[in-house]
């Protein structure tokens, strides 16, 4: 453990690799331990039974709020695999207070959302949208596979437009057939699980990316927005002229293209990556998350994974007053296909720093709005 | 649409930063306004700037979030 980065007692964390839902639930109740914990997160398998892990956690935490989500690959501070399950449980000395909510979203994201805030509310007697946001913070859990991460996110900042909600989209180790999002005793395959933190101590988010401009920058002048699909960059078809800008034929984009070289919409500097997916209706691009008409991108390149996600942790932790009691972490599939391919894992881990965390690898990241290729994360302070 | 009175993305920024009157939360809004509308408050480019439909635009996103500026 670095200890330049945790300085006092931290976040209780737990991984279990077994795929038995009994089982893995005991491996994790008895690595949190004695803990007075005030929520509980967990993030499972899809192989694994994630509303058997939910009851079992609800059961050792009775009373406390419990959410969770389908993954493509979970890790601690402590290692990172794919088929196991992550938890975390965040102490009352860190966390005065959580409330929970699931919003099911069939009938409407915006239904779904609002409920499920004004439930929030009820259970912390706090109207969200007056919360101090410094002192509260939300967590947000959404389905993977219904598109719906940017309504939910605006809905979020339409009740409580000063809180930050972050989280990521639940995933399926790759099958994209189903996921699933959990919050105590219930379960949905199209919601949303949000839990909102009333905390004792400082906290900060991150949010780091591995991608710097190229220099290279297009507008988008038209777009399918709802379906994620951009037709034309610059009054061309939007595939040609990703192509050519890096360097290769239409016919020769392919994934490992599209992930070395996502659109950046870039705010103060910063990137907040959008990640092509595939070349659509002969020339169009789908993404990963929405790009408006008349948003200025900029092509992006690779840098350091492993040393971008250390220093956004290092710098989070000084940002903290050097002393972090731990995070929560989503992780983008995508940056875990590059750990993978290069044989990254170790480092990753190492990457963060020992912090007691618990997270997952995500089909999207939450902060302000959707994001793709990004590590999001709440670090709790002192 | 909202009915507004402003006239440029710069003076519906001015309003927005009067209102939260706090620059963390500023940050905050006007990056959900980025990310639905395109448009960076802060910094708005010269043809964004007196452009009415868009601000029209940002001025609606603002209004969701319940910022209402009617001049």
């Amino acid at each position: 453990m670095d200890q330049g980065l945790l300085t006092r007692e931290g976040l209780h964390t737990a991984f279990s690799a077994r795929t038995e839902p009994a089982e893995a639930g005991r491996e994790l109740v008895e690595q949190l331990g004695a803990v007075d914990a005030a929520a509980v997160l967990f993030f499972a398998s899809p192989a694994i039974a994630g509303a058997r892990i939910a009851a079992t956690l609800t059961d050792r935490f009775p009373g406390v709020p419990v959410i969770g989500c389908t993954s493509a690959g979970e890790f601690t501070e402590r290692g990172t695999a794919t088929s196991g399950v992550s938890a975390v449980a965040l102490p009352r000395g860190i966390v005065h207070r959580g409330a929970a909510a699931l919003a099911r979203l069939d009938s409407g994201v915006e239904q779904g959302i609002t409920a499920a805030i004004m439930e929030v509310e009820k259970q912390l007697q706090v109207s969200l949208r007056d919360a101090d946001p410094a002192r509260y913070v939300g967590l947000v859990l959404i389905d993977g596979l219904h598109g719906s991460e940017e309504r939910v996110n605006e809905v979020l900042g339409n009740v409580a437009p000063l809180l930050s909600f972050v989280g990521g989209s639940a995933g399926d180790d790759l099958k994209f057939v189903k996921t699933e999002v959990y919050c105590g005793g219930a379960a949905s395959d199209h919601g949303a699980a949000v839990l909102v933190l009333d905390l004792a101590v400082p906290f900060t988010i991150v949010k780091t990316c591995s991608f710097e401009p190229t220099g290279k920058s297009f507008t988008i002048t038209e777009a399918d927005v709802p379906n994620r699909i951009v037709r034309q960059l610059d009054g061309r078809p939007a595939a040609q002229v990703y192509a050519e800008a890096v360097g290769c034929a239409v016919d020769a984009l392919d994934s490992s293209v599209f992930m070395a070289h996502p659109l950046g919409l870039m705010i103060d500097d910063q990137p907040w990556i959008r990640s092509p997916q595939q070349v659509v209706d002969g020339g169009a691009m789908k993404f990963y998350c929405q790009i408006l008409p008349g948003m200025e991108v900029d092509l992006m390149r690779g840098t350091d994974l492993i040393g971008d996600t250390r220093t956004a942790l290092r710098d989070a932790v000084a940002d903290l007053g050097g002393a972090a009691s731990g995070a929560v972490v989503f992780n983008c599939i995508l940056r875990r296909l590059e750990i993978d391919a290069k044989d990254y894992g170790d480092d990753f881990v190492a990457a963060l720093g020992g912090i007691p965390c618990a997270g997952f690898h995500t089909y999207g990241e939450s902060w302000l709005g959707h994001i793709n290729q990004t590590l999001t994360a709440v670090l709790f302070g002192r | 649409m909202v009915a507004i009175a402003v006239s440029s993305m710069t003076d519906l920024a001015k309003r927005l930063e009067r209102e939260l009157n706090n620059p963390a939360s500023f940050r905050a809004v006007v990056t959900r306004v980025l990310l639905r509308t395109g448009v960076n408050l802060r910094e708005p480019k010269p043809a964004q700037n007196q452009d009415t439909a868009l601000v029209n635009k940002v001025a609606a996103a603002l209004a969701e979030m319940g910022y209402q500026f009617h001049g």
